[in-house]
């Protein structure tokens, strides 16, 4: 055999086995012994490493979710990209065991295939379980282009190979044992084998179909990689294990008396497992199919086009659009005592419940095809008192519930609160608008732990749109709407769209600064705008700041210049003679 | 077996030595006076006797059982009649954990059967159930009965048996339970969570399970800290059929102690009582501490220092007729809209140890109060406490007070003065605690204050409510180019400070696992880190401008705040009759007047000022420097008018001359603001006694430092002292001197032993 005796994509255990075996040196009279990796890597994640990234297999792992679910191989490599939505603790489990005078690994996998032994021949090591979810609002164009066919260019008769190496090994697996049923990798077998699988898979019964929550077990990897509400690609192995729902039955009477485990309330027929091996933390980019290199003339001229194409979704009012782009380009940068700085609300004022309807439609089309993540809140007095927006620990399951307010970095909120009617709120009601506001001035949202709340920053983007200015959620930006014309606007080419995303994802992450001469004319002129106008506070100035940078960054400058700080008063101009 | 029962019986034999000690047998003594199931041992004690403690530490599976049973056998040698034929004593430990004592978070598998402290907040209590562990039963065909006992994973000896109950003998007659003569135990599990303070970053807090027995059970409720010591074990997965390798893990708790027990009281460590003092005994204390509220809220001095005041609050006195006088402060701000009174009340939030915040417009007088409540399903009336109840001891700031309504605001009229709330109403009558400090903010009655009308007529309430506040600031935008500047500088430096670490995060990320090191420094660290581009250039007009950090400054707040209780010396008493009464005619005179009505509420409120600056200095006496720092403040809120800048520094250096000429005459110890040298005012005895306070110190404190004590007994002091002292000391100087001390916080008297503090 030329190749290596493994297959990462189709036995990704087997390969752990091996590196395994020749890491602690079985065979060889001298074994190390597992407590020497004290849990730790043995050397398999760089095997995964270099055949994910260096050789390029990383685009051959399926990804995980509800459709490619029906055909993806239990005990294969697979991806999952999602949300951390929750923490289930550290989970024991036995690392590596003797079985006889052999050492055997069960890391990666959820159930031993050998009887284990006591203590002494036995390793205890931890992992950490977290519970993922599809990023909440996920755009359609973040998903994955090419379904992946279940037909992937596999080298099955070299898996079979190593299945047979190994068959007396693996008799304990079902699954195996079905899949050597078929010997001959001919296109009919693989048919029915697929469709026998997927009759197998029928257990797995989803509440929502598009909505494929995952165990994640993460081993051997800093806490601090990975956090909460972070969105990542975990790739690992798939385990399914119809066999462990049902015991989760008979629970003794001990147990009983305990946290209801978490994990009963995740049976695995409902959540798959994931053993990762991999995982890395996903930014827009890595949506995008393409990337181009960034350049100031190229840069100038996506943006030209984003601004027409905002203009014409806003019925050609120009200043909003102006408005527009740099809210959609706004990012916390840094947090300065309370202060969140870098974020830019806006709050477009002046519609009526019929043209927000309108104007919403087109917005919120128009985003789903430009940001990763969007969401609409209408702001009804019965989704206020109804809706459950800051996340909350329920302590019977132990579990975090969710609630609408749990983003992850970089989400669009669009509140609608032309919907809203005189009438009264109840408790539930004043905790939502005071999330809402809390998350629009301090970019955090209060957990609710029951004893205690507890803050985590959050970096949202929130249009409102309102008749009148918003007072229930302050925008750091007011625009009346000005809109001239409705003409339809045409759906973009996919390239253009393409460009824009990347422009939108790229631009926001440039570096800023303030040169010192320019740091003069800028303190100048806030000081002579204070003199004129008393009402003007640091929130404005903080304000202005805001919008230089982003008005720079939107032109590809990392460089505050006179000509982007001109025009950000301009455009403060403007917006302030509407206001009159 | 025989093995195992020879390690038994040795380890058993060391533990009887142990208990043997003197301290121990009177232990047990006390524990059977008081009727207790549970001795509790110090480590500490195990360390030192024949190395005990790792041995116990690491394998405490083979040494609780032993040890019961010396407990037990110990208890009735000194009573037998304590405990009836089968009953055992258990043993809980405490003491220094050191590396054992965890979070939730820190427990991994390294500590599997051993034993362990854990930290954490309570998240759900079970009920309290009682669990067989032996059953009797009666056959009545062979007339026979049979025992069973049964083990589980809590108890310390034996494997785990099964709790399958037996109905028939082995002949398949049927067997009858009995009841009485079964033995039952409570049995209770809880579940601690980490507390929110020890949180990392971006992560959950984790859970950890424990199981309680016996006396244990129900001594902590959902919510409390607590720190349990316990066996951490774990638990084979329950899986049939196929071994899955998955643990589940409990904590076998063997003592449960409750952490403080006041709500978000902090946790002084040496350092901190140090660098109190350290802060203390400054000049610029109060200053400094008012520039650490809100640093980024620009200006406003005066008011942030108000603000500490309040926070630290005077000294409440109830009369023998019982009359309450409250030692809080009330605040309002009124002013113009966007000039940061919304912040300053978050600031307050963030460093009061209790806040309760609320907006005129979101509660009504009923929601601030109290209110009766009915239950709909049985009729049942409720309490229910308001806001101002459930700040008791707290502050309650209340924004936007203007806009509520006025039926709603004399429902706390009786709060802000009489601290309590009554209640009488559908057949309750009640009256609850409200002792808080009310910080309230509003807005000018005709939205932006107009300049021409008189304070009052601009905030628009009624005198009757403006008497109840202390401190009435009028916050305005101040027109001063100078001022406009320092506020765009301000921002300016905000926005170029991200694009300083804009680049330098990634490393920051990389280097450090999640900042532990960094918090773990900052626990302790006393100032803000300087960062020139954040706070600008350091020595800005030669005015200094060091902040504190959040965390000192609510240990500094809450140890100020509850350890010092200063009483008004006779020249500051004097001194605020006549200032008093200056005020009196100057209201009466001036037709202007002021923010607030010059009542005898405001003598009351020049005390209760001067008694928290004199709190702030950490000093045990009210002195006139303290009320004349109370009137400036005092001065700003009624006349809304500013020292400026150059006048301040003017008369601080006069202030400064004049102190030192003072000092100079008269020797250090007339300077009340030197918390170490205690004023001679508290000298009654002769003029050299400051050197003998002196010389007793030196010998104390060489004694203690040369055998390592930090405990003594009094005496052993006078034995001490006297050895050494050229003049002897007697036993009521001594102890005078130790109050002194004590004072000075540098030791503690706990009946006749002394505990060194520092």
């Amino acid at each position: 055999m030329g190749g290596p005796p493994y297959d990462c994509m189709a036995n990704p255990l087997g390969a752990v086995r091996l590196t395994f075996e020749k890491a602690i040196g079985s065979g060889s009279l001298t074994q190390t012994h597992p407590l020497a990796f004290d849990g730790k890597d043995w050397g398999a994640l760089d095997l995964f490493r270099h055949f994910l990234f260096q050789e390029s297999g990383l685009s051959q792992v399926p990804i995980l979710n509800s459709k490619t679910m029906r055909w993806v191989q239990p005990n294969s490599l697979v991806r999952y990209r999602g949300m951390i939505q929750d923490m289930l603790g550290n989970e024991f489990y036995v690392g590596a065991y003797k079985d006889g005078n052999l050492w055997r690994t069960n890391k990666f996998m959820d159930v031993s295939q050998y009887p284990m032994g006591t203590p002494p021949d036995m390793c205890v090591w931890e992992r950490r379980l977290l519970y993922c979810v599809p990023v909440p609002g996920q755009s359609s164009w973040t998903e994955p282009s090419c379904e992946m066919e279940p037909n992937r260019g596999m080298d099955w008769s070299s898996q079979n190979r190593e299945k047979r190496r190994r068959m007396d090994d693996e008799d304990a697996d079902p699954l195996d044992l079905r899949e050597d049923g078929f010997p001959s990798p001919s296109p009919e077998s693989r048919d029915s084998k697929t469709a026998s699988s997927s009759s197998s898979m029928s257990t797995f019964q989803y509440v929502d179909k598009d909505n494929l929550p995952c165990l994640v077990k993460i081993y051997d990897s800093p806490e601090s990689e990975l956090k909460l509400n972070d969105v990542f690609e975990f790739i690992g192995v798939l385990t399914v294990d119809s066999e462990l729902a049902v015991e989760k039955d008979d629970n003794d009477e001990l147990s009983n008396s305990f946290y209801d485990d978490a994990l009963v309330h995740l049976p695995p027929n409902k959540v798959p497992r994931l053993h990762c091996l991999v995982h890395r933390k996903l930014a827009v980019h890595d949506f995008l199919q393409s990337s181009p290199i960034m350049e100031p003339h190229l840069v100038k001229g996506i943006r030209e086009a984003l601004f027409r194409h905002l203009t014409t979704v806003l019925g050609n009012d120009e200043v909003a659009a102006h408005f527009m782009l740099l809210h959609l380009l706004s990012k916390v940068h840094a947090r300065v005592d309370d202060v969140a700085v870098g974020k830019l609300s806006l709050n477009l004022m002046g519609l009526s419940k019929e043209s927000a309807t309108v104007f919403g439609t087109r917005l919120s089309q128009a985003f789903k095809s430009l940001l990763p993540f969007t969401h609409f809140i209408p702001l009804t007095l019965e989704y206020l008192n109804t809706a459950s927006l800051a996340p909350k620990k329920d302590y019977q399951e132990n579990r975090l519930i969710p609630g609408v307010l749990q983003l992850p970095e970089g989400s669009h909120i669009m509140v609608d609160e032309t919907q809203l009617e005189s009438g009264s709120l109840s408790s539930i009601g004043i905790e939502n608008t005071k999330s809402l506001k809390n998350l629009m001035e301090f970019q955090k949202v209060e957990y609710d732990f029951q004893y205690y709340k507890m803050e985590m920053a959050a970096d949202v983007q929130l249009l409102i749109f309102s008749e009148g200015k918003s007072n229930i959620v302050p925008a750091d930006v007011v625009v009346p709407f000005q809109p001239s014309s409705l003409e339809s606007f045409e759906i973009p080419v996919a390239e253009a769209l393409e460009a824009w995303r990347w422009y939108l994802a790229t631009v926001r992450l440039l570096p800023h600064s303030i040169g010192s001469e320019m740091q003069k004319v800028v303190e100048d002129d806030l000081v002579a705008a204070r003199q004129a106008d008393r009402s003007l506070g640091s929130r404005d100035f903080s304000r202005w700041l805001t919008m230089a940078r982003l008005v720079s960054s939107s032109f590809g400058e990392t460089c505050l210049s006179l000509e982007h700080w001109q025009m950000v008063k301009e455009l403060e101009r403007l917006r302030r003679e509407r206001l009159k | 077996m025989e093995l195992g029962a020879q390690d038994y019986s040795d380890r058993k034999k060391d533990i009887s030595q142990f208990l043997s000690q003197d301290i121990y047998q009177d232990e047990i003594k006390a524990m059977i006076n008081h009727k207790r199931r549970r001795l509790i041992v110090n480590i500490s004690d195990l360390h030192s006797f024949n190395n005990l403690a790792p041995r116990i530490l690491k394998n405490p599976g083979e040494y609780i059982q032993p040890f019961c049973d010396a407990v037990t056998e110990a208890a009735r040698s000194i009573d037998p009649k304590y405990l009836k034929e089968g009953e055992m004593l258990h043993v809980g430990f405490e003491g220094p954990f050191v590396s054992r004592r965890v979070t939730p978070r820190e427990l991994l598998s390294e500590f599997i059967g051993s034993m362990v402290c854990v930290v954490g907040i309570v998240t759900k209590c079970s009920l309290v159930r009682p669990k067989v562990v032996k059953s009797v039963h009666f056959c009545p065909a062979t007339e026979s009965f049979t025992v069973r006992e049964y083990r589980d994973i809590t108890s310390n000896n034996g494997l785990p048996t099964g709790s399958v109950y037996p109905t028939r003998d082995e002949n398949g007659n049927l067997l009858v339970t009995e009841f009485g003569l079964c033995q039952y135990k409570d049995h209770q599990t809880l579940s601690i969570q980490e507390v929110p303070e020890n949180a990392a970053p971006g992560q959950l807090p984790r859970t950890v399970d424990v199981i309680v027995e016996d006396d244990l059970v129900d001594s902590c409720k959902p919510g409390d800290r607590v720190a349990i010591v316990g066996i951490y074990k774990a638990l084979p997965g329950k899986s049939k059929g196929s071994v899955n390798g998955v643990f589940r893990t409990v904590l076998i708790g063997n003592n449960v102690s409750l952490l403080n027990k006041e709500a978000n009281a902090p946790i002084y460590s040496p350092e901190d009582l140090k660098n109190i003092k350290k802060i203390a005994e400054r000049d610029d204390t109060f200053d400094l501490l008012g520039n650490s509220l809100a640093p980024s809220i620009y200006g406003h001095s005066w008011i942030k220092k108000a603000v500490v005041l309040l926070m630290l609050g005077g000294v409440e006195k109830n009369l023998k007729n019982g009359t309450h006088l409250r030692g809080d402060i009330n605040m309002m701000m009124v002013g113009d809209p966007s000039v940061a009174k919304s912040q300053l009340l978050r600031a307050i939030m963030n460093i009061a140890p209790l806040a309760i915040s609320t907006t005129g417009r979101g509660s009504s007088g009923v929601g601030l109060t109290a209110a009766v409540t009915s239950d709909q399903e049985t009729g049942e009336k409720r309490l229910e406490a308001g806001a101002m109840v459930l700040g008791d001891r707290g502050v309650v700031c209340i924004d936007e007070f203007d806009k509520m309504n006025d039926q709603d605001r004399v429902a706390i009229h009786e709060v802000m003065e009489q601290q309590t709330v009554t209640i009488a109403k559908a057949g309750i009558h009640a009256s609850l605690n409200a002792r808080c400090s009310v910080v309230a903010a509003a807005n000018p009655i005709y939205g932006t204050y107009d300049r021409s009308l008189t304070p009052t007529k601009n905030i628009g309430l009624p005198d009757s409510l403006l008497s109840r506040f202390d401190l009435l600031f009028i916050v305005l935008d101040q027109m001063d180019a100078d001022i406009d500047r320092q506020i765009s500088e301000h921002v300016l430096r905000m926005h170029r400070f991200r694009s300083a670490i804009d680049g330098g995060e990634v490393a920051l990320d990389g280097s450090s696992r999640y900042g532990r090191e960094d918090e773990a420094d900052a626990d302790s660290s006393v100032f803000v880190k300087y960062n020139r581009m954040l706070h600008g250039r350091k020595a800005e007009r030669g005015r200094k401008r060091d902040t504190l950090t959040i965390k000192f400054l609510k240990k500094y707040i809450h140890y100020a705040k509850h350890r010092i209780q200063p009483e008004l010396t006779d020249e500051a008493s004097e001194h605020i009759a006549t200032t008093y009464a200056e005020l009196r005619n100057a209201s009466s005179n001036a037709k202007t007047g002021g923010t607030l009505p010059i009542t005898a509420r405001t003598l009351e409120t020049i005390i209760r000022l001067s008694t928290a600056h004199a709190k702030l200095k950490l000093s045990r006496k009210v002195t006139k420097i303290d009320v004349e720092a109370a009137l400036k403040v005092l001065n700003f809120a009624i006349y809304h008018k500013e020292l400026t800048e150059m006048e301040e520094r003017e008369q601080e250096r006069h202030r400064e001359e004049a102190r030192k000429r003072r000092a100079d005459r008269q020797g250090p110890t007339t300077d009340a603001m030197e918390v170490d040298d205690p004023p001679t005012a508290q000298q009654p005895t002769a003029t050299d006694s400051l050197e003998r306070i002196e010389a007793f110190k030196a010998i104390f404190g060489q004694h203690m430092r040369a055998n390592h004590k930090d405990t003594i007994s009094i005496a052993e002091v006078e034995d001490v002292v006297n050895s050494r002292a050229d003049v002897r000391y007697s036993r009521a100087e001594i102890i005078s001197i130790l109050e002194k001390l004590q004072d000075d916080n540098i030791l503690m008297i706990a009946g006749d032993t002394v505990h060194m503090i520092v």
